[in-house]
């Protein structure tokens, strides 16, 4: 039964009347599963609760759910996985929060190389039929479980972008608009193109729609994108031994190797690293530090802390590593392997660089280069606490120079409390190197005085830290909900103005996830 | 009263703005950017203003919004689809002189570069740091690089890691007003190289004509120039055998440059003299695909050994030569790669070798619908009249062979007249034709932004949104795309 | 004890270093990653067969997911929501047939015993009386007739009608084969009772049952939420047993198996607890049975809950790190054996088998649910062609029956008992 006030009945039924009863709720028990996800703190700033979860059929039920927003004005958000529920949870009455979540039908055209998603398709679904015909779409550190659309829509990074690049995978997209209207972009717009290219018509909408981290839902939901698939050279299906958390994959080494790293300098890893791009060898670099490599391999918190504090190989590294991991992967045929190894062992001896020792990379097979390819190690932070990073983009892989420090020296204010986990940082190199996200890790836990310390003391430092010249650093929880108009963007920018008014355009009555992106409402209070 | 009053009157205004010698409003002048190889119907602008700074740029446009006058921005000196013929009077806005490199970085692989920049002028430049743009197929030297990347002319080497040639921009507003996209506008970010950061990003502003703002700046990618090159040629018989050979080669992600060219636009690029290419036409292989095999400095033979092999073992799968020679071309090999990855550099640019004109025309399709497309092609042009022999044909898989750029150069005689009309008539058709077969038309000048348009649904009334706020007075290149 | 780091650092609760069970940090620590509704990425093969959770499958909403009750359990120990607070919360615990995949699942990268936190829930609102309508029957069947499945208890003997083996209420046994309540009253299943009293004598034990005096072993209640009743018939077999000097008990019903070997224990329980998928294996290797006869088909195996993941996550059996196992290879070994027989696997199996729907006393709470999960999993057995189902559990095995019933197609549905008798 419905509750609330005659609106809020009103809406119920209504929206009962477009996708059936049965896709329609309003329970207070199911509204509390609508809120918290790992970026979600408890304070009284984000307890907020949608009041409807509507699970629409198609983009036909999408279409007729914000016709309705519109005629009896509520506002309403999206996600795919709930991943990211921060950027979309409610921040006024009524909303109806739309959970595609029976949208999940998947199309591989094998010729075009592309595949044409619905929101709630994981990636690993997406592999498995990709991998039998070649191809693999890349994951983000979300893991294979999170929505591919979802993925792609947001940030775009994947643990291979050093060869398949950031944010351009996007070939295509259908949308419906504020209004209802559905947008097509790409050769999807051109009847009898169909899915297969991701520009224009013109000047391209991905521009519009896809900033770092996509448009959140504030211009409409996402129905359809064709996602551009790689060159998979291993096998059809993966195969898998033991019994989870036991459970190992082995890629064929013919096609997967992986080495690893640990430069004397920062300046020389780097170095490395734009020598590797220059040679144009890869199929997945990676930034790593001591954190990622044992959080992604230890099986258990014991291990875990054993492993970061009491392993002398990692303590070393730790105080004085700079970690690169290098996957080679053999597209064109083995011998590109052979030959990459050769280029890559050069580089590593020109640039002073131990390898890892024989019962560490053993070790660390449990998760390499496997998880590179289909990450199931999600929240690798969570076994152990909760996930905390300070994060930036960096525009080459110099810049790291300045943002690692940058970064590091962030966290290290708060440290303690945080652990100790060293002058080292992760950075995501995209196309090969030309510009990349960093992540600077610390660990919190589940404590109101974790909560406290964080929503008082650093998201106040981080916003902070936003003004200072030149930085577009700041320590995560980075959420939709925390995001200041105007706070993140360059001074003197009329970017500002340029977003208010194209949302106040598509979207007149700010239904669509309204306070994302552009506050519209503090905007126009000036 | 004077008939031009108002002409006159912004003309010293402007003069007052950017100097005496900066404004023109000589018939002479204006003559010559009023019209281009292309269709689009010919008109002068009123003025021209010459801007050499993002400084002079910011208080023309400004000047303009004010005054409601149109501004065309050109920053090449070369115009061939008509993108830079003002719709509506108002002035150009010429940016040639606007041609500094201002930043090699050839660790980020970067340039910056101010939009007069040339084909010819940043390939030299960058040539001495032993960089190189990826450049389109004999790209006009006197074209500027950025116009290049903004018409999204796609380059020869369809790699992923180098995909989508410009970065950022710097983007002065009809408000006067500067809009950097990726980092750019932060100041401790030296380069901007992140594309996307907030919204709106770099894309929106690719293949936009102006109409958004005038860019004053870009950043574009360029790569290491490699080591040692091999180029070897697949010939074929029929366009319908090239689809699965390419597919595949881009799939093992080998190769650098990577082409199809039919034999008369072969011939056309590669012979020494003019005259020389209809006989080379004939000798040459209906269609070549050209691939080189490039290697940095690391043990580079190795590396286009591997990349042979494997070349070589796809021949064997789908039953092809791969050769390092063509009958009729000798010495092939040496004189191709130059003329790949440097402009042009005969002195009548290889479009008109032929017969003197070419009408191009050009869209995104398919990789398995090039030859269905080809046919559709030469059916229309049968159609007209016009001999098939004539219509030189390029192919280029861009991004790893997601999909293929179909290129349609029709050689013609040229000339105002009756031969005009007739060339006129058989491009819209054709145009007209493809694009409801479902060709996509991705760059849109002239009539194909109509053609497109009305079909495209709610596209276009978007982009209307976004330039209702990019430029209120509609003073930015109006009558373009959709506006 | 693992090193500490400083209790100046984050994290500061030892939960995060030596751990150990606690529902509410268990609840808190959810971070909605959606692995609860999945089966392991490494494993998917094919998008309609990679979700794991049915609950969540059938109903979508993610109140009905391990998350959802994370979700819900925690509002409600934070009072943030109250039990008569909403309308389905009984549904959104009780719709789940306690298959534990979720469990398996959240263990990939948590130390989370989610399963557990949630069976603890239903025990707390049967206590509080939030007690579901349509258990009701369950409990009344139970309560009378001391079994779940509503049928006379003077009936429960009839399975073992002609057949040579001691009653308990007569004489003592070394051996008790315990039927249990699906065995006992279906009658399309009582080949495999027989079969198995038939292979233990036959292998010379000394083998008991209780007949019509045999009682419910009351996993399902236990499941259910209603451990009271769960701990009155525990007490009471155990007793049995010992009165008649059982040394062993044995039974073909992996619901059984579970509870009477993870949960009697805590009661005092001290016999010896197999399945015959056990003692079948063991006689093959000792070449006590012999498989003679071929059976030329393609058959593929399903993993019964009870069997598989459920006896890694039994309060007190989890332990961080360690694989979540179960009896996964014993029943393939066996079939690897017979003559003929073709062995497909099915998308999930092991510790990620989709579940066969007949648990957590849904499959008379919510029939409808039940059948679909059910249905598909039969759907998944015909996707990789398999002629035949083969199983250790008669709850899975009725669930399957009336599966292809439905489908109205030809595959057929056997016990691994029966499937050897029919090789021997």
């Amino acid at each position: 039964m419905p509750l609330g006030d005659e609106k809020h009945q009103k809406i119920y039924e209504e929206l009962v009347s477009i996708v059936g009863e049965q896709y329609v709720t309003d329970d207070p028990a199911a509204i509390e599963t609508f809120w918290r996800e790992p970026l979600a703190f408890e304070s009284e700033e984000r307890h907020h609760r949608v009041e409807f979860i509507v699970l629409p059929e198609n983009t036909e039920d999408i279409q007729q759910i914000i016709r309705l927003a519109n005629r009896l004005e509520f506002p309403y958000s999206v996600t795919a996985s709930g991943m990211m529920l921060t950027t979309a949870a409610a921040r006024k009455p009524y909303w109806v929060f739309i959970h595609p979540k029976r949208m999940d039908r998947i199309e591989i055209d094998e010729k075009k190389r592309i595949a044409i998603i619905e929101p709630t398709a994981t990636i690993a679904q997406v592999q498995s039929l990709a991998m039998k015909r070649g191809f693999f779409v890349g994951v983000p550190g979300a893991g294979s479980q999170a929505s591919c659309l979802g993925g792609n829509m947001f940030q775009g990074i994947h643990w291979t972008s050093w060869r398949t690049g950031m944010g351009r995978s996007i070939m295509g997209l259908e949308q419906v608009l504020p209004n209802g209207d559905i947008l097509r972009t790409g050769s999807l717009a051109l009847p009898g193109a169909g899915w297969f290219w991701g520009e224009g018509p013109g000047p391209d909408m991905r521009g519009l729609l896809r900033g770092f981290a996509g448009h959140l839902g504030t211009m409409g939901v996402v129905t359809k994108i064709a996602v551009h698939l790689n060159p998979w050279p291993g096998p059809a299906e993966l195969s898998t031994e033991g019994v989870q958390p036991e459970k190992v994959v082995h890629l064929p080494e013919n096609a997967f190797q992986n080495f690893y790293y640990n430069f004397p300098t920062l300046q020389q890893c780097i170095d490395a690293m734009q020598e590797m791009a220059k040679a144009e060898i890869g199929g997945a670099v990676m930034k790593f530090t001591v954190f990622d490599f044992v959080a992604w391999t230890a099986r258990t918190r014991d291990e875990f802390w054993e492993q970061m504090y009491n392993d002398p190989f990692w303590v070393r590294l730790r105080k004085e590593g700079h970690l690169v991991l290098v996957s080679l992967w053999a597209y064109a045929s083995e011998k590109q392997i052979a030959y990459e190894k050769k280029v890559l062992e050069q580089i590593a001896q020109e640039y002073e660089a131990e390898a890892f020792p024989p019962e560490k990379t053993e070790w660390l097979k449990r998760g390499f280069p496997i998880n590179l390819v289909r990450d199931t190690h999600r929240h690798r932070f969570m076994r152990v606490g909760r996930t905390g990073l300070v994060g930036t983009i960096t525009e080459s892989l110099d810049d790291l120079l300045r943002s690692f420090p940058e970064e590091i020296a962030m966290r290290d204010t708060h440290t303690p409390p945080f652990q100790d986990f060293g002058q080292d940082a992760k950075a995501w190199p995209s196309d090969f190197g030309r510009v990349a996200w960093t992540e600077v890790d610390y660990i919190g836990e589940k404590s109101d005085e974790y909560e406290e310390l964080v929503m008082h003391t650093i998201l106040p430092e981080y916003f902070a830290s936003l003004k200072k010249a030149g930085a577009i650093t700041g320590m995560f929880p980075l959420t939709g909900n925390d995001w200041k108009s105007g706070s993140l963007l360059p001074e003197g920018s009329p970017l500002l103005r340029l977003q208010a008014e194209i949302k106040r355009a598509l979207d007149p009555k700010n239904l669509a996830n309204p306070t994302r992106v552009v506050n519209l409402d503090e905007y126009q209070k000036g | 009263m004077s008939d031009r009053m108002s002409t006159e009157r912004e003309v010293r205004d402007l003069k007052g703005l950017i100097g005496d010698k900066n404004v023109f409003d000589d018939p002479e002048i204006l003559a010559a950017y009023a019209a281009d190889d292309s269709f689009v119907k010919p008109r002068q602008p009123r003025m021209v203003v010459k801007a050499r700074t993002k400084e002079e740029v910011v208080k023309v446009v400004q000047y303009a919004n004010e005054h409601k006058i149109a501004v065309t921005p050109r920053s090449s000196r070369v115009s061939f689809y008509g993108a830079g013929i003002p719709a509506q009077g108002g002035m150009i806005i010429d940016l040639t002189e606007m041609n500094r490199i201002l930043e090699i970085d050839d660790r980020a692989r970067l340039v910056k570069v101010e939009p007069g920049v040339t084909t010819e002028q940043v390939q030299d430049e960058l040539a001495r740091h032993g960089l190189m743009m990826q450049l389109p197929l004999c790209s006009h030297p006197k074209k500027s690089v950025l116009t290049s990347a903004m018409e999204r002319e796609p380059m020869l080497i369809p790699k992923d890691e180098h995909y989508e040639t410009m970065v950022n921009v710097e983007i002065v507003l009809s408000s006067g007003e500067i809009f950097y996209t990726g980092t750019a506008g932060y100041k401790g970010f030296k380069m901007g190289a992140a594309q996307e950061f907030f919204i709106p990003s770099t894309r929106l502003f690719v293949g936009a004509q102006g109409t958004f703002g005038i860019i004053t700046e870009s950043n574009l990618k360029v790569v290491h120039t490699p080591a040692m090159d091999k180029l070897l040629f697949i010939p074929f018989n029929k366009l319908e055998d090239v689809a699965s050979p390419i597919r595949k080669i881009q799939w093992r992600m080998m190769g650098n440059e990577c082409l199809v060219l039919d034999a008369l636009n072969f011939a056309t690029i590669i012979a020494d003299d003019d005259k020389d290419i209809a006989a080379l036409r004939d000798e040459l292989p209906p269609w070549t695909l050209i691939f080189c095999s490039s290697a940095p400095a690391r043990f580079p033979e190795e590396k286009i050994a591997y990349e042979e092999e494997a070349l070589r073992e796809i021949g064997k799968e789908y039953d092809f030569d791969v050769r390092e020679t063509l009958a009729g071309a000798p010495g092939l090999r040496r004189k191709l790669l130059p003329i790949l990855r440097k402009p042009w550099s005969k002195s009548t640019y290889w479009k008109y070798r032929y017969s003197g004109a070419c009408t191009d025309l050009f869209f995104m399709a398919p990789i398995e619908r090039i030859a269905e497309f080809t046919a559709a092609v030469d059916s229309i042009a049968a159609d007209h009249a016009f001999p098939t022999g004539d219509i030189g044909r390029y192919f280029q898989p861009v991004y790893r062979g997601n999909a293929i750029y179909c290129h349609y150069s029709f050689n013609w005689c040229g000339g105002n007249g009756k031969d005009r009309e007739r060339m006129k008539s058989l491009f819209l058709d054709a145009s007209e034709k493809l694009i409801s077969q479902g060709a996509f038309f991705s760059s849109l000048y002239g009539p194909w932004a109509d053609m497109m348009y009305r079909r495209t649904g709610k596209y276009a009334e978007v982009l209307k949104v976004v330039k209702d706020v990019f430029d209120p007075n509609h003073i930015m290149n109006p009558g373009k795309l959709c506006f | 004890m693992t090193a500490k780091v400083g209790p100046d650092r984050f994290p500061k609760d030892s939960w995060y270093y030596d751990y150990y069970y606690d529902q509410f940090k268990t609840v808190r620590q959810c971070a909605r990653c959606s692995f609860c509704k999945y089966i392991d990425s490494w494993e998917v093969k094919e998008p309609r067969f990679s979700k794991s959770c049915p609950t969540n499958a059938y109903n979508v909403f993610d109140a009905f997911s391990s998350q959802g009750r994370n979700d819900i359990i925690y509002a409600v120990l934070q009072g943030r929501l109250d039990l008569d607070d909403s309308p389905k919360l009984l549904d959104y615990i009780f719709m789940c047939d306690t298959c534990g995949a979720c469990d398996a699942s959240c263990k990939r990268v948590q130390h989370m015993e989610v399963l557990r936190a949630h069976m603890d829930f239903r025990n707390r609102l049967v206590e509080e009386g939030y007690t579901l309508p349509q258990h009701m029957p369950i409990l009344e069947s139970l309560r009378e007739n001391d079994n779940t499945v509503f049928k006379e208890k003077a009936d429960r003997g009839k399975w073992a009608e002609g057949l040579d083996v001691k009653k308990l209420a007569e004489s003592p046994a070394d051996v008790v084969f315990h039927a249990g309540c699906q065995l006992s009253f279906d009658e399309a299943l009582w080949s495999i009772p027989r079969n198995a009293v038939s292979i233990l004598k036959g292998a010379g034990m000394d083998v008991g049952i209780g007949g019509a005096e045999e009682l419910c072993c009351g996993a399902r209640v236990f499941d259910m939420g209603y451990r009271g009743e769960f701990t009155k018939y525990a007490e009471s077999n155990i007793e049995e047993w010992k009165r008649v000097g059982a040394k062993k008990v044995v039974t073909a019903c992996s619901d059984g198996y579970y509870i009477m070997k993870r949960h009697y224990p805590d009661l005092g329980g001290k016999v010896e607890v197999l399945h015959m998928v056990e003692i079948l294996l063991q006689l093959i290797k000792e070449g006590s049975i012999k498989l003679k006869k071929e059976i030329p088909m393609d058959v593929t195996y399903h993993d019964p809950c009870h069997l598989g993941r459920r006896l890694s996550q039994a309060p007190g059996y989890y332990i961080p790190g360690t694989a979540v196992k179960g009896l996964y290879d014993e029943p393939r070994e066996i079939i690897k054996a017979i003559p003929g027989i073709n062995l497909i696997e099915m998308y999930r199996i092991k510790e990620y088998a989709w579940c066969c729907g007949a648990g957590g006393g849904v499959r008379d709470a919510y029939p409808e649910f039940s059948s679909w999960t059910a249905d598909e999993r039969i759907a998944e057995a015909r996707a990789v062609g398999a002629e035949a189902i083969v199983t250790a559990c008669p709850w899975c095995e009725r669930n399957f029956k009336d599966a292809i019933e439905r489908a109205g197609i030809p595959m057929k549905v056997y016990d691994i008992v029966d499937l050897v008798q029919e090789a021997m």
